[in-house]
């Protein structure tokens, strides 16, 4: 043990090697991936011996396994010894206990990214659990929430201060050896948000969190738990942005719910973390695990995202309706210009009697994108009377672009309805033509038409995240069209 | 590499066969492949939902040309007259009866590769044989030399020409490999009627790859009927390559067979190319059936429309996998697709895939998918005009399943399909 603490200390010691970009110091794990890595996160988070027992085994099992292939996107090799797998920020003992007390060069960063966090805050009475890189930096609205009963934190300060329901659910959903990118993700993962909503409790308002990749060549792995006790409600904005990199970054995160009876969770995304340039340079690459479990009889989940940025997307929210009557939902908009790729959908696995899911999904490719829906719609045989609607529309700008749909529908229930549809089609020139001729620019046309074409979506989310969605896709689609 | 596939590399004959040296080549080539991948397994995403365990159980042997022939005809009779009859019998043509039409020509593949048809190289030497998925393809090129080749003179309308398809009980499985090339040249016109039929004890497979190439103009109307035994596999691939203004259309109908898989592909290479494909697939007992079907649109104007209804009772389990990909500069293209499953029984299974893959913008593509059960307001209404529930439920499946047989020109060989689909319409639980 004393020399593996030695191998951790000088791992600890060792200088950051790497510029950053902005002056707030980090401290960063040197790249590459072992389990003295895992070892060194797990001692400066202070973790219990059980939980790096259960990273060690998700490591174990990683090394096991393949990235997948299977995905419609064109990736170039990752090398995952290049990636340093844990940044903080040095001001890690004195960390800031509010908003107040966080260091003014990260509130200027969050502002250049658009983002005046105390300022939403206030306005819109949101909680707001801000993550630099890997570590929570502030948390608001704790009292409000802590009155109702309701525990919303960081990971690693739930690790510390709820242990007990970190490790009951933890990998309960998505177990260690559940893909690639999830083991990668329970072996190195260093924050996140965990949320507990007590019994018979109505979040008393939306929970957000906002994720931020900023020092460089380093991966961002967090890992979000939400736990709905029997009649909860609560409604989750996660939303992502990344300053400009000319490479690529890598984020492979986790995210499981468990909603138990009659429990209601929401989790809403608007995901713009950096697309790479014109050229197709540089991006995130996001390799996202979400699962959500409807345990519960009557129990409800819905995904809603808004996926706009990052050059590779590889991500497919999920729901596994166990619960008699339980409801699933996934509702997306997935944008890809330049050279962007994305392959993201969900899966809904009907095993309850009675339940019910719906897919809206919609995609718009423009420049050289190509983005593609993948989904499975599973009907086993104890689901009785399991109804399924999906619908999954493309829309194509530009002759360069691609468009692609991969629905798996496996029914093997006679009493289950699946119902799946989809369209492809393009701004059409007599939408166009109508819109001019009413003295309307191109470019407001073609956002008009777009928005209209994602209006199902943007009704999903929280008002404020839809009037930042709006604006995003109109960022995105700049130079698409003409 | 399974069992199964060592022994059938095993028996690959290590000597490239009679013909030409390019034949010789390409039969090579088939070997390598086959020596390599072997069969398909359900780690190949293309046979995710269908394993080959039926035909695991059987001690195979791969049928070669020189098995006795069998005098006289073991076919069934036609389901309807047509002007030329071709019978065969494990694979092997057997004979050939009716009266040729000018401008048609029907040769035994043996024949055709030593007398050489112009475009018979190329056409056998495009088929793709990419990955592991393609094992039958492979076994079926190593094999080259059983099958039948029809050529249609530029201008020529041949009518109706049918194959009849029979396996015969063998002591040990037979896997037998056919191949068939149909040429239709400039303006040539061909119905081109495939029976299955075997009797119940067959549990031969039978390897079908089918090349078509539809010149400018042309159009082939291609109709498949299979009604095998329940222990019979049948495995076959359709490859339609069409220039401008061709038209193919296919009509499938899957009622028998204990596991079928069609591999159906037509790509739209000229511009103004349309391709309709449609069917029905029947199944009880434990059948499997899995249709895979793809069209590649690589020409601007292009239309295709898939139409595919399928039924599932017993414990039989129904794949449907359709696919169109528009590439780039195939514009003003237009794409259909609809595949709607009625689901029987608790023991039953429906798996569909309905993809689209998207290259260009001027297009207009959609598809549809469902799974489900009878309209039970439409049951209630024929049960309150006197109708028994069984009868009712049979008159709805099988109506559904019309919607199919309906699309055919002809009348007579429509009635006759739905007069034998209601026979075998399975019931619920």
């Amino acid at each position: 043990m004393s020399g593996e603490t030695s191998t951790i200390d000088s791992l600890i010691e060792q200088k950051y090697q790497h510029g950053f970009v902005t002056d707030i110091e980090s401290d960063t794990l040197p790249p590459g991936l072992s389990e003295d890595v895992i070892r060194a996160i797990s001692a400066r988070k202070k973790e219990p011996e059980w939980l790096l027992e259960w990273r060690l085994k998700a490591y174990t099992h990683w090394l096991g396994m393949q990235q997948p292939d299977w995905a419609h996107l064109n990736i170039d090799a990752i090398d995952f010894q290049a990636v340093s797998y844990f940044s903080a920020p040095k001001s890690d003992k004195d960390r800031p206990q509010s908003l107040d007390d966080v260091d003014p060069k990260l509130l200027e960063t969050y502002d250049k990214l658009g983002v005046p966090l105390h300022e939403r805050a206030r306005l819109a009475g949101v909680a707001v659990d801000a993550v630099f890189d890997s570590v929570s930096v502030g948390t608001t609205f704790k009292a409000e929430l802590k009155k109702a009963g309701v525990i919303f934190c960081s990971f690693s300060e739930a690790v510390q201060d709820h242990p007990e329901l970190v490790q009951k659910y933890l990998g309960s959903v998505v177990p260690q050896r559940d893909n690639f990118f999830a083991a990668l993700n329970s072996a190195v993962f260093t924050d996140g948000s965990f949320v507990f909503i007590p019994k018979g409790v109505r979040c008393p308002m939306e929970l957000s969190t906002y994720f931020r990749i900023n020092a460089a060549e380093t991966g961002q792995f967090e890992r979000t738990l939400i736990i709905a006790e029997e009649g909860s409600h609560v409604s989750y904005l996660e939303g992502c942005t990344a300053p400009m990199r000319d490479e690529n970054q890598l984020h492979a995160a986790v995210v499981e719910l468990v909603a138990f009876d009659d429990a209601n969770i929401k989790y809403s995304t608007v995901q713009n973390w950096y697309p790479g340039d014109e050229n197709g340079l540089g991006g995130i690459y996001n390799f996202v695990t979400k699962r959500g479990d409807c345990r519960g009889a009557r129990s409800r989940i819905s995904w809603t995202q808004v996926e706009t940025g990052s050059a590779i997307t590889w991500k497919y929210p999920s729901c596994i309706l166990r619960g008699d009557e339980s409801v699933g939902e996934f509702y997306s908009v997935a944008l890809t210009n330049n050279y962007q790729q994305a392959d993201t959908g969900t899966k809904m696995i009907h095993i309850g009697r009675n339940t019910r899911s719906k897919i809206i999904s919609k995609g718009i490719s423009a420049g050289h994108g190509q983005n593609a829906y993948r989904g499975l719609v599973r009907m086993t045989p104890r689901a009785e009377n399991a109804r399924n609607y999906t619908q999954c529309d493309s829309m194509l700008i530009g002759k360069k672009c691609g468009a692609h749909t991969f629905p798996y529908i496996e029914v093997r229930n006679p009493s289950a309805k699946v119902e799946h549809e989809a369209t492809t089609s393009r701004i059409g020139e007599d939408q166009l033509f109508y819109c001019l001729q009413r003295g309307i620019s191109e470019e407001d046309a073609v956002s008009m038409i777009v928005d209209g074409f994602c209006k199902q979506v943007f009704k999903e989310l929280p008002m404020e995240f839809a009037v930042e969605a709006k604006a995003l896709l109109e960022v995105s689609l700049e130079g698409a069209v003409g | 590499m399974s069992e199964l596939s060592t022994q059938l590399a095993t028996a690959l004959p290590l000597d490239a066969g009679p013909g030409p040296e390019w034949v010789k080549t390409l039969r090579d080539s088939g070997a390598a492949h086959f020596r390599t991948h072997g069969l398909p397994t359900r780690k190949d995403e293309a046979w995710k939902y269908t394993g080959l365990g039926l035909l695991d159980q059987a001690e195979m042997q791969l049928a070669t040309v020189t098995e006795t022939r069998v005098s006289g005809s073991l076919n069934p009779s036609p389901l309807v007259e047509a002007n030329v009859h071709v019978n065969m019998l494990n694979g092997l043509k057997t004979g050939q009866n009716g009266t040729m039409p000018t401008g048609l020509t029907v040769l035994s593949l043996a024949d055709a590769l030593s007398t050489g048809i112009s475009g018979l190289q190329t056409l056998l030497e495009s088929l793709p044989m990419d990955n592991s998925s393609d094992g039958f393809t492979a076994l079926n090129t190593a094999t080259l030399e059983s099958g039948v080749v029809i050529h249609v003179a530029a201008g020529t309308d041949a009518g109706r020409l049918l194959i009849n398809w029979t396996s015969e009980a063998t002591p040990a499985p037979l896997l037998s490999n056919t191949r068939l090339c149909v040429f239709l040249e400039q303006d040539a016109k061909l119905e081109l009627l495939e029976q299955f039929e075997s009797s119940n004890g067959n549990t031969n497979t039978c390897n079908i790859v089918l090349q078509a190439n539809l010149a400018t103009n042309s159009s082939l109307q291609h109709i498949r009927f299979q009604q095998e035994s329940k222990q019979a596999v049948l495995i076959t691939r359709t490859e339609v390559s069409q220039q401008a203004d061709s038209e193919y259309a296919y009509y499938g109908f899957d009622l028998g067979g204990g596991l079928v898989r069609h591999d159906l592909h037509t790509a739209l290479r000229g511009s103004g190319a349309r391709s309709c494909l449609s069917g029905a697939y029947l199944l009880d007992g434990n059948r499997h059936v899995d249709n895979h079907a793809r069209v590649d649109h690589m020409a601007p104007n292009g239309f295709s429309d898939q139409y595919f209804r399928g039924v599932a009772g017993g414990a039989g389990k129904a794949v449907f996998n359709t696919a169109v990909c528009v590439h780039p500069g195939a514009d003003e293209t237009e794409a259909r697709q609809s595949n709607a499953n009625i689901l029987l029984s608790t023991r039953a299974e429906v798996d569909t895939k309905p993809e689209l893959e998207i290259y260009a913008d001027e297009v207009i593509a959609s598809h549809g998918a469902t799974v489900g059960q009878l309209d039970e307001l439409a049951v209630f209404y024929l049960r309150s005009r006197g109708l028994s529930e069984s009868q009712a439920r049979q008159l709805l499946t099988t109506a559904f399943c019309r919607s199919v047989s309906d699309k055919l020109a002809d009348p007579v060989l429509a009635e006759v399909i739905s007069q034998r689909m209601m026979d075998v319409m399975p019931q619920a639980d």
